[in-house]
């Protein structure tokens, strides 16, 4: 088989782990190497699905000795099958980088004999690259759920980050799909990532994981509740949600598709943990559901609608970025512009702030929406509609 | 209203700013080239020592911003900086935002900054003997920025990057880095990891999911001329 035959199978099987960061890291080239991790992370193209291409994203092999029923390359599906070799591999890696295609490496892979023989074999094509061809961009390696401590810790070493995917939000549903994987081969990667990390003088990759949404019937709440628990403790950078895209013959699984938009509200709300303050018992209710029709910060506010409205030209940072429609940034804006005078809704524009969904929660000289019902709220952001508003200035745009 | 020529450069731009605060020009407008104008056009040279004058009087953020704005290229981001550079000798910061002129700056550099990013993703070099040579033709000056970039990535290959439209090139060869006027036609070959990343690129496609719309929102198509992936 050719090498364009092995790309292009290999690519396919890998397409559905959702990650594609290539942010965060600090990896400065080492003389008489090539390349560098850049910090903000950036998209090398788009494919027609309109996703982010960053990293060369491969499987090692897609040969696998494990059964899950979520998975297209489980070891009963019927398809082609295909494995790299690692200078193979690492060849496209470099050359591609070169022509400035990528920014690193995405290794995955089936498990073909056995988990160390496979986690071997990729740290063989990490080390090509990291030793040979002094390649200081971004690597991102899979860990195979029960390869040896000692390859773990090699792998964390040689990567910017790492990732073990937990897959299914409870064990339950992991036993009855993952019939051979179990919470322990999948999170105690993580938990001696974590450790090595909290222990080690040298640089250790972060970590993060994936899960599939909506193969089973775990709601939001828990798969929130998870998240939270991993950022808080450390052990995670990064959770992906990854909407469940039916895989042929499956017998457990009854859902057709998971709408991709439940996947959107849980990167929302997500971000909201990360990088807002918001607490997840905050943002969905006890088990449920995120609300599909509108933004986890707006469904916050309409619940919680006494804390609104707030007035741009007192409130602090920490409420201005509570509003639905502001964000870190524009709260930025907001505080540096009413230092020389008092803000208006025209300022507001002004500054490049869309007040289209803010309004009904703030007050610039004076209340900008129409009323602080949130039924009213709810049905004007979802229509989108302006009926009834007390102004027409904005019209003037 | 002046013309005022000036070097094509950032010094000379920082040049002429200090030439038209100094003379108390009224009204000057700010241009690379000639052109056929009814006004009177002045040219000013290039002070040597222009940077070194100009963190005198003005902070090293400032002397960046102005630089972002420069990028920006074209003749009213030059006034705007003008404007926005006597209104800071007068008084000492640039952070009244409800000045048009002072907004219009956060405008260009975010303008500038989202171009030079882009093109750190969208930038492809083609492997030609001992070189690799990309070629494009971005709205804003960002080949020096590009160029910076580049080097550290890079720093032991040679290469050339070629902004096709302002006719200039980004070079690096043996470790030395230069802007240089560049108007070359390099021809460029097939090579088999073109059509691998080609094979690459449909392969990690989630068929299912097709969202050319959103692709477009992206990767505008005026990116993709240059694009190996995209059929042109």
């Amino acid at each position: 088989m050719d090498v364009e035959q092995k790309l292009r199978i290999l690519a396919d099987g890998a397409k559905y782990d959702v990650s594609c960061a290539s942010s965060g890291g600090v990896r400065e080239t080492v003389d008489g190497g090539i390349g560098n991790s850049y910090a903000p992370g950036v998209c090398h193209t788009f494919t027609s699905d309109g996703r982010c291409v960053s990293l060369l994203k491969v499987l090692f092999t897609n040969v696998c000795i494990f059964d899950c029923e979520y998975c297209i390359n489980r070891a009963s599906n019927n398809i082609k099958r295909a494995s790299f070799t690692p200078r193979e591999l690492a060849d496209i890696t470099i050359n591609f980088y070169k022509r400035n295609y990528i920014e690193g490496l995405f290794l995955s892979s089936g498990i073909a004999k056995s988990p160390d023989h496979t986690m071997e074999l990729m740290l063989k094509t990490v080390k090509i690259l990291r030793e040979e061809y002094k390649f200081n961009g971004y690597i991102h390696l899979k860990l195979i759920p029960g390869a040896s401590k000692e390859l773990i810790e090699e792998a964390s070493k040689l990567a910017d980050r790492v990732s073990s995917n937990i897959e299914l939000p409870t064990e339950k549903s992991l036993k009855l799909l993952a019939p051979d994987k179990n919470k322990d081969n999948v999170l105690k990667p993580l938990m001696f990532v974590k450790n090595l990390r909290d222990n080690s003088e040298k640089s250790i990759a972060s970590a993060s994981t994936q899960l599939i949404v909506g193969a089973t019937d775990e709601p939001d709440y828990q798969i929130l509740r998870l998240a939270s628990y991993f950022y808080e403790k450390k052990i995670l950078k990064r959770m992906y949600y990854s909407a469940y895209i039916p895989v042929p013959n499956t017998k457990h699984i009854k859902v057709d598709k998971t709408p991709l938009l439940r996947e959107h509200r849980l990167y929302q709300a997500d971000w909201l943990i990360r990088f807002y303050d918001f607490k997840y018992e905050e943002i969905v209710e006890k088990d449920s559901n995120l609300d599909l029709e509108l933004d986890p910060k707006t469904a916050f506010a309409l619940k919680n609608i006494h804390l609104y409205p707030v007035d741009v030209n007192k409130a602090s940072y920490e409420e201005l970025i509570k509003v639905p429609g502001i964000g870190r940034k524009n709260a930025m804006k907001i505080i540096q512009a009413r230092a020389f005078k008092t803000l208006e809704d025209i300022d507001l524009v002004k500054l490049g702030i869309s007040i289209k969904k803010a309004k009904h929660f703030i007050v610039a000289k004076r209340y900008l929406g129409y009323s602080l019902s949130p039924e009213y709220i709810r049905k004007a952001i979802i229509k989108g509609e302006s009926k009834g508003h007390s102004y027409t200035q904005l019209k003037l745009w | 209203m002046v013309n005022i020529i000036f070097e094509d450069s950032f010094e000379g731009f920082l040049s002429a700013l200090f030439y038209a605060f100094n003379n108390d020009i009224k009204n000057p407008l700010f241009l690379k080239a000639q052109k056929p104008s009814l006004f009177k056009t002045i040219k000013v040279e290039l002070d040597e020592n222009i940077i070194t004058i100009a963190k005198g009087f003005l902070e090293e953020e400032i002397i960046e911003l102005f630089y972002d704005c420069f990028c920006f290229d074209e003749e009213k981001a030059f006034s705007d900086v003008y404007k926005s550079f006597l209104f800071y000798m007068k008084n000492k910061h640039l952070k009244d935002i409800h000045k048009d002129f002072i907004r219009n700056l956060t405008y260009y550099r975010k303008s500038v900054n989202r171009e030079r990013h882009k093109y750190i993703g969208f930038l492809r070099f083609h492997k030609l003997d001992n070189v690799l040579y990309a070629r494009f033709e971005p709205r804003h000056f960002v080949i020096d920025y590009l160029g910076e970039f580049f080097k550290r990535r890079y720093q032991e290959e040679n290469f050339i990057i070629h902004d096709l439209k302002r006719k200039k090139a980004a070079i690096y060869y043996e470790k030395r880095f230069s802007i240089e006027d560049f108007d070359k036609e390099l021809n460029v070959e097939k090579d088999q990891y073109q059509e691998l990343w080609k094979a690459f690129f449909e392969a990690v496609t989630i068929k299912e999911r097709t969202n050319k719309r959103l692709q477009n929102h992206y990767v505008p198509h005026y990116f993709r001329k240059h694009m190996t992936e995209f059929d042109n």
